[in-house]
């Protein structure tokens, strides 16, 4: 695995508004819109990066908050490698939103396991002075609903965005070493049987 | 005849297609072979090339010298041909007889544009590419056109993605995604295409269609601009394309005024803030436009002498060059128009080179413009009408203006506008009505999107696409802008009484339809002192008409065609008008394709490209895989029917029919007669139903000003009594086009 480039999609949900595309396009284009216009289904950008020795593609899809586009944005769940769920810590509703969103995905996606699936929780636009939310709250979510990493970002002034976004990717990454592992050890051989059988000839 | 229509090939109607260069063959011992430039099919012999290229640049050449105009339509017995002429340039087309005269004219008029839109004009084309690279390209076009879908091929129409099929919530994002880069410097418009179908444009559909061929030019070794950019993103490239004067300034005219547009050009602040988004653009046309003027004057200034001469050979020469001489002063005014009164840069125009018309204007009574406007302007939105009648006035024109003006053949056309005051004035009163309704539709949009800020997805449904309607449009404006006195008009929007976008875009259009119409006029005021002046002023009057003139007959749908064999026509040279060079920027995202047409400095700005870049990518990718999704889903179910239908949205040139790709010999008789109806329909716009028969079938056609819908009904089996039979099924063809097309949504009335 290590040395050879992987391609590991990573899917941003929460609330419309919250600033998912803000956050994308910070973290890899590093620029900042104003006027952006509602994101409608969805739609990704690629980011080559590093992390642990590890060279790797991040597939980062961006997705539509609104209500109206979900049945576009759905179908684009599945085969992500960790989920962001964002909201806005001047918005209490996106936060409280967090649950619907984490279930959505999950069904969308058919995650096989969703206790050990990777979901990093992001709170955005913490530069703004007004919280609603404050991180008390959210590491308490957070921690309750399966001990998810918790950032608090701002795409504006490039708080943490890439800091988040390495640890979905490390978090990714450390499921995967596992599940290798898991796997080494479960398995049977195929290539050694014939050997055994033509020796007993 | 029949026959050749029930195993359709695709090269059929396509018979030859040529460009001849007179200048290369002047003397006697010059072989004809030296002035074809090209000429397909390229396995014919050449001495069967030289023979009909000869025939016809004679038969041109003695039709130009009878009537002192091209001919745009020989007709030979199995063969049609279109013609266009530019200087000594020869452009024809033949086709097989079935098709209509009016695309055979479309066909050639799509050729030379898509040629002239990615080399620039003909002669610069050729002095910078050798023969053979330039054949390639013809090649490639010719390629390209036969490859048009039949249907698409009659109504001349584009190719979308089909809307049913797609969410429009995606075409909203296509729109979405055009509008950020609007938002860009430099860029202008633009256009995304899947899989070579259209899925959102603001081009007008002319500029559309020259950019669906990008994905071909894109694979031929003819790219070569690549390699020059090597800081363009990836998937992305630039080539230059050139665009006719009107379609640039409509392209910079387009109200786009976002808060987040960077103010890159000089924009002037004083107090006339109604002209200071055209300034701005005009500045901005005067950067881009350099480049190639100088060109052009380059070229022109070895023919410049032959102005004074007047053999009618050169006419069309003498027109360009004193045109494109007669533009330079002006562009110099207007670059600097601090200088300017305040009314004088007020009737600046955006096409220009026609400020010198104000000074003179003074002079004449202004009732006589009125006048002359009004008139004209129903005559010229009447032209497809009474094409036949403008010849006759034009006949009559040298002896009824007597003032020695023969050493100029082409101020003949400045008579045929004040002629058409005196012959025209009953026919316009109804148009005028109808045109003023019509007026409503632009009118509100302009309001609309100068004040929300909301861009081109109203464009795409104004009447704009076609040039039938922007011709119509401008005169509408023209008559309507008539309404007040030229003194009041002029001192009201002086006196900044008109402040809003849309007046001064009145105020332009008013000044082009006036100004053309102020031809004789001039003529008259100045004829005693300067000669030379006049001269140029008839001049350009004249090509001003041709080219207003040409819009409105340029207006394939609509333009008349008579039945005569050879069909004269005013229609000029397409190239009176000037070529603006800009860039096009392509970016493809797995046969997606972005692509946009922006001023030519665009190209050398890296930041801005990069930032176009960096903002549609996302989105890019997000539609194709949407697009991806939906439309493999949906391939190979067209259900057949029991009915076929093809309806035509003029407005928005789409295209919707029930017709699978591989045709029955049912189908076939649909198409043919779907093209034969389309021929009459565009003949004559007042026709509103047509139902055809033969023993086994009938189809039946309706058009309106916004559509044309053709039907015909598959089973049960047709029935005709062979008498009026109240039970003959075409009766019922009607109801039944009424009732099955609801379904998609199309709505006869």
């Amino acid at each position: 695995m290590a040395g050879k480039s992987s391609l590991l999609k990573v899917i941003l949900l929460g609330d419309g508004g919250v600033g998912k595309s803000s956050l994308m396009n910070r973290y890899v284009t590093n620029k900042f819109d104003t006027q952006l216009f509602h994101t409608i289904g969805v739609e990704f950008l690629n980011k080559e990066l590093e992390v642990d020795n590890h060279s790797v593609t991040m597939q980062i899809w961006d997705t539509a908050g609104q209500e109206r586009f979900r049945s576009l944005r759905t179908p684009f769940y599945r085969g992500s490698d960790c989920c962001l769920l964002t909201f806005s810590v001047d918005d209490s509703q996106s936060f409280q939103n967090l649950n619907n969103w984490k279930k959505e995905f999950i069904y969308y996606a058919d995650v096989k396991d969703p206790e050990h699936f990777p979901f990093v929780v992001l709170g955005n636009k913490v530069d703004i002075s007004e919280h609603q939310v404050s991180t008390e709250e959210a590491e308490a979510w957070c921690r309750d609903n399966g001990n998810h990493p918790y950032f608090e970002t701002s795409a504006k002034d490039s708080t943490n965005v890439s800091a988040a976004f390495e640890e979905a990717v490390r978090r990714v990454l450390a499921i995967e070493d596992r599940s290798d592992q898991l796997i080494h050890n479960d398995t049977v051989n195929l290539h050694r049987k014939p050997k055994a059988s033509s020796s007993c000839c | 005849m029949a026959s050749s229509f029930v195993e359709p090939k695709p090269t059929l109607w396509l018979s030859y297609f040529f460009l001849y260069d007179g200048s290369k063959v002047k003397e006697e011992r010059d072989p004809t072979r030296a002035g074809i430039n090209y000429f397909y099919p390229p396995q014919t012999c050449l001495d069967q090339q030289e023979l009909l290229c000869g025939q016809i640049a004679g038969v041109v050449r003695c039709m130009t010298e009878i009537s002192n105009s091209p001919p745009s339509l020989i007709r030979l017995r199995k063969l049609k041909f279109a013609i266009q002429v530019h200087g000594e340039y020869l452009w024809a087309l033949g086709c097989s007889v079935d098709i209509s005269d009016i695309s055979c004219k479309c066909f050639l008029e799509d050729l030379v544009g898509l040629f002239r839109f990615y080399n620039g004009p003909l002669w610069h084309a050729y002095r910078v590419h050798s023969r053979a690279e330039l054949s390639e390209e013809w090649d490639l076009y010719l390629e390209h056109m036969q490859n048009t879908a039949e249907l698409n091929r009659i109504f001349n129409s584009l190719s979308h993605v089909d809307k049913t099929k797609v969410d429009p919530l995606l075409l909203l994002k296509a729109a979405l995604i055009l509008q950020t880069c609007q938002r860009f410097p430099f860029i202008l418009a633009g256009c995304i295409m899947y899989n070579n179908r259209v899925v959102s444009t603001q081009l007008p559909p002319s500029l559309t269609s020259r950019i669906l061929l990008e994905r071909l030019v894109r694979t031929s070794p003819q790219c070569s601009y690549q390699g020059r950019d090597a800081f363009l993103p990836q998937d992305v490239y630039m080539i230059p394309v050139f665009l006719m004067e009107k379609e640039a300034t409509a392209l910079r005219q387009y109200p786009v005024q976002w808060m987040t547009r960077i103010p890159s050009f000089s924009r002037r602040t004083s107090s006339m803030s109604h002209s200071l988004s055209e300034e701005a653009q005009i500045n901005q046309s005067q950067v881009s436009e350099a480049d190639l003027l100088d060109e052009e004057n380059i070229e022109k200034e070895s023919e410049d002498p032959s102005v004074g001469t007047d053999t009618s050979e050169q006419q069309s020469v003498i027109l360009d060059t004193v045109f494109t001489n007669t533009m330079v002063p002006s562009v110099i005014q207007s670059s600097s128009p601090v200088q300017r009164t305040p009314r004088a840069s007020n009737t600046m125009d955006t096409s220009s080179g026609k400020t010198r018309f104000e000074s003179v204007k003074d002079d004449a009574p202004t009732g006589v413009f009125l006048d002359v406007s009004s008139d004209s302007v129903s005559r010229i939105t009447d032209i497809s009408s009474s094409k036949t009648e403008l010849k006759s006035v034009k006949d009559d024109a040298p002896s009824s203006f007597e003032s020695a003006k023969d050493d100029a053949p082409s101020s003949v056309f400045p008579d045929v506008s004040s002629a058409s005051v005196s012959s025209m004035t009953n026919t316009s009163s109804g148009k005028i009505e109808h045109e003023s309704i019509k007026n409503d539709d632009p009118f509100s949009l302009f309001l609309d999107t100068s004040s929300e800020n909301i861009s081109p997805m109203p464009f795409d449904d104004q009447p704009r696409p076609s040039d039938y309607e922007v011709g119509r449009d401008n005169f509408s404006r023209g008559s309507y802008v008539t309404c007040y006195s030229t003194d009041d008009f002029e001192k009201s929007s002086s006196e900044s009484g008109y402040s809003n976008l849309e007046d001064s875009q009145d105020t332009v259009k008013f000044q082009k339809v006036s100004e053309s119409k102020e031809g004789p006029h001039i003529v008259k005021n100045i004829t005693q002192g300067n000669t030379r002046v006049t001269e140029k002023v008839s001049i350009e009057a004249s090509t001003l008409y041709e080219s207003q003139s040409k819009e409105s007959s340029l207006s394939h749908r609509t333009a008349s065609i008579t039945d005569w064999t050879l069909t004269l026509d005013l229609n000029p040279s397409t190239n009176s008008s000037k070529l603006v060079k800009m860039v096009l920027y392509v970016h493809n995202v797995n046969g997606l394709v972005l692509a946009l047409i922006a001023e030519n400095d665009f190209k050398y700005i890296k930041e801005t490209i990069q930032d176009v870049y960096d903002s549609t990518l996302a989105s890019l990718n997000g539609l194709e895989v949407h697009l991806k999704e939906t439309l493999t889903h949906h391939y190979n179910n067209v259900a057949k029917s029991n009915y076929n239908f093809t309806h035509y949205d003029s407005i928005q040139n789409i295209l919707t029919a029930n017709i699978p790709s591989s045709s029955s010999i049912q189908d076939c008789h649909f198409l043919r007669a779907t093209n034969l109806i389309h021929a009459d329909f565009s003949a004559q716009p007042s026709l509103m139903e047509v139902t055809i028969r033969n023993g086994s079938s009938a189809v039946y056609g309706c058009q309106s000003s916004v559509h044309e819908t053709y039907f015909q009904q598959l089973t049960p089996t047709f029935r005709n009594s062979g008498g009026p039979d109240s039970q003959d099924t075409a009766f019922m063809l009607h109801s039944k086009a009424k009732q099955k097309l609801l379904k998609y949504g199309l709505n006869l009335l």
